[in-house]
């Protein structure tokens, strides 16, 4: 998709977010809704324009950067993965998961500097977070 | 002076002294990294502060936010590739000096030129800062809101190619500003049932979404992004400049940290424009205008010194107005609101001391990163060696742990992620995320004070041109909006006669 595209669709998705945000806004009660008319409707203004500045502009049009969609992908399921095991195996289970799997799939990285990598950074990320500044970070599993 | 003399007392305690090496050693790191940013910095600090006392919070962050501008020249004389978009035009003459074995020079220059200018906007922001609070004091609901309004037409003026995309990204600000409790009904808007969007969208997951997150995916997702490929230069000859090439270019380092300082105080304006604009100015009161770009010491002091002048610059709305200026104040403004503290003129009275205690601490941070700078200017070069899909999960770990720290909710790290991958997409797409962060910001205080200003005046709109401060905000608002349109105007017409 080319730049003009991704704008046009951009300013569809965001007119039609404006529009519903005006019209919740004139819904509300007493003067809540003066704000959200406002910004929605300045929102809908400047979706209309960048969808005419599309279709008026002389200029070439252009392709943003390529894209690596399976590196994309990777990460976002490890992101995924990371925030899914966060709460339920704990944090100290799942941050040396989510270093070792990225910094092996993305990174490309042997065995050995990935564990270590993810193991030294862990505990980097412990004695920051739980030991000097005390927060409590979700135990899962560890907890029993 | 009965304020700054307990503040010097905070600033020179041995706990302060190490948060301000920790902070100066990060920002460098930080800054001499390509794909990182001082707003990164700046940002991924903020949760780590949320557990120290406020003195020594707005120290860290001070020391990484000057450090991090300077941290940007080293790889940019070294390699040719700046850390941070400050340091652009500084590669032009500093790469050709250290190609030709003058590397230590132009690095030595770019340290004492960052000195020179972030001294100067120090000093500018203690001359001018208090004396601006003083005028804010007088400041009403209608001078508020036409404020707000002056900095988001600013900001969305000058932050993109294209302004359409700025106010988009503003408006977009703007709404996600009106989530939340309304502060006068007490109703809920748009907060769709979850209890965590009671008190609105949390501004620190969002700064750290669009700022590290998105980074970290910027770093992650190219093959080989973040790896140094350029012909690194090894230092050799002087560490620093001769007397006389110092001398040379006195009156380059004070142009340029006047310019910086001016370019820092005005919203949207950025360390690279103000670089750039020195870097010109430079040239054109040259002598020898014809040795810049191929190796002159004067181009490297009049970039430094700009880009770091416009660090104190753009602390003075902020601090005096609360009004962020550009992404990495708006952040800023994050980490004060978080230790209680409300960016405006109250800072220079409820919390003078922790004010005067930053700004004295910046005086210091300066000096510490020439130090640092001079002496392990050649250790940074090989850290920008790690690659950035070792380096952006490391990134991204810091983020997801430090946004859940601020409030110990797993709905923040969801948010902060969920910006993250729209800040990837807005920067592929060319739409500029400070307005956004600036809206979300500025957003309650336009509604709150609009509102205010609409029941005491009720509802006649005149009110903001019957009081003389709030008219001449509004002619500045006017001439805000008129500039852009004219100098465009003007650039069409001078290429139709070409």
């Amino acid at each position: 998709m080319t730049l003009d595209t991704i704008d046009r669709a951009v300013a569809l998705l965001m007119g039609a977010v404006s529009a519903a945000v005006v019209i919740t806004g004139l819904d509300m009660r007493g003067d809540a809704g003066v704000f959200p008319v406002i910004a929605g409707t300045l929102g809908g203004m400047v979706c209309i324009g960048i969808a005419l500045c599309t279709l008026c502009r002389r200029a070439p049009d252009e392709l943003p950067p390529p894209l690596a969609w399976p590196r994309f992908a990777v990460l976002c399921l490890c992101v995924l993965g990371l925030l899914g095991l966060m709460v339920t195996a704990g944090t100290f289970i799942a941050l040396p998961l989510f270093l070792l799997a990225s910094l092996r799939l993305l990174g490309h990285l042997r065995w050995p500097a990935a564990l270590m990598i993810a193991m030294t950074f862990s505990a980097v990320i412990f004695v920051v977070f739980v030991y000097l500044l005390s927060v409590p970070l979700p135990v899962g599993w560890l907890a029993s | 002076m009965d304020v700054l003399l307990p503040a010097l007392g905070n600033v020179l305690t041995p706990m302060a002294l190490l948060t301000m090496f920790l902070g100066t050693l990060a920002g460098m790191t930080i800054g001499s990294l390509p794909g990182l940013s001082s707003t990164m910095g700046v940002a991924l600090c903020i949760p780590i502060t949320f557990g120290m006392p406020p003195d020594l919070a707005l120290i860290l962050l001070g020391a990484v936010y000057v450090s991090s501008v300077y941290g940007g020249s080293v790889t940019a004389i070294l390699l040719r590739t700046p850390g941070t978009d400050a340091s652009i035009a500084t590669a032009l003459d500093g790469y050709p000096l250290a190609e030709a074995g003058r590397g230590g020079e132009a690095l030595g220059m770019a340290t004492l030129a960052s000195l020179f200018g972030g001294l100067f906007s120090v000093v500018v922001l203690i001359a001018i800062a208090p004396p601006l609070s003083t005028v804010a004091l007088a400041f009403g609901p209608q001078e508020y809101t036409v404020l707000a309004i002056f900095g988001l037409v600013t900001i969305v003026g000058v932050v993109s190619d294209c302004p359409l995309k700025g106010v988009l990204s503003a408006a977009v600000g703007l709404v996600l500003a009106c989530v939340g409790l309304d502060a006068f009904t007490g109703m809920q808007r748009f907060t769709f049932g979850y209890s965590e969007l009671f008190d609105g969208v949390p501004l620190l997951p969002v700064l750290i979404g669009l700022f590290s997150v998105s980074q970290a995916f910027n770093l992650c997702v190219p093959i080989g992004g973040g790896v140094l490929t350029g012909r690194e230069q090894q230092l050799k000859g002087r560490r620093l400049p001769l007397w006389l090439d110092i001398r040379r270019c006195l009156r380059t380092l004070l142009r340029s940290s006047v310019i910086g300082s001016v370019v820092g105080i005005l919203p949207g304006a950025g360390t690279s424009i103000a670089s750039f604009i020195s870097y010109n100015e430079a040239r054109r009161h040259s002598l020898t205008p014809e040795r810049f770009g191929k190796g002159e010491l004067e181009g490297v002091a009049a970039s430094e010194s700009a880009n770091n002048a416009v660090t104190g610059g753009t602390l003075i709305p902020t601090l005096t107005l609360g009004i962020p200026g550009n992404a990495v104040t708006a952040v800023f403004v994050g980490g004060l609101t978080i230790h209680g503290m409300i960016p405006g003129p109250s800072l220079f009275t409820d919390h003078a001391e922790t004010t005067y205690t930053l700004i004295l601490s910046l005086l210091l941070a300066n000096v510490l990163f020439a130090v640092l700078g001079l002496w392990l200017c050649r250790y940074l070069v090989v850290v920008t060696k790690v690659p950035g899909s070792v380096l952006g999960p490391m990134i991204l770990v810091f983020s997801v742990i430090g946004t859940y720290a601020l409030r110990n909710e797993i709905f923040d790290v969801w948010l902060a992620v969920v910006f993250g991958v729209v800040g990837f997409f807005m920067e592929r797409w060319r739409y500029p995320a400070a307005p956004l962060v600036i809206a979300l910001i500025l957003g309650p205080i336009l509604e709150v004070n609009f509102r205010r200003s609409m029941q005491i005046s009720h509802w006649d709109l005149t009110t903001f041109f019957t009081r003389p401060l709030s008219l001449t905000l509004c002619l500045l608002v006017v001439l805000a909006l008129a500039y852009p349109l004219w100098s465009q105007w003007r650039r069409r017409r001078s290429s139709v006669q070409h």
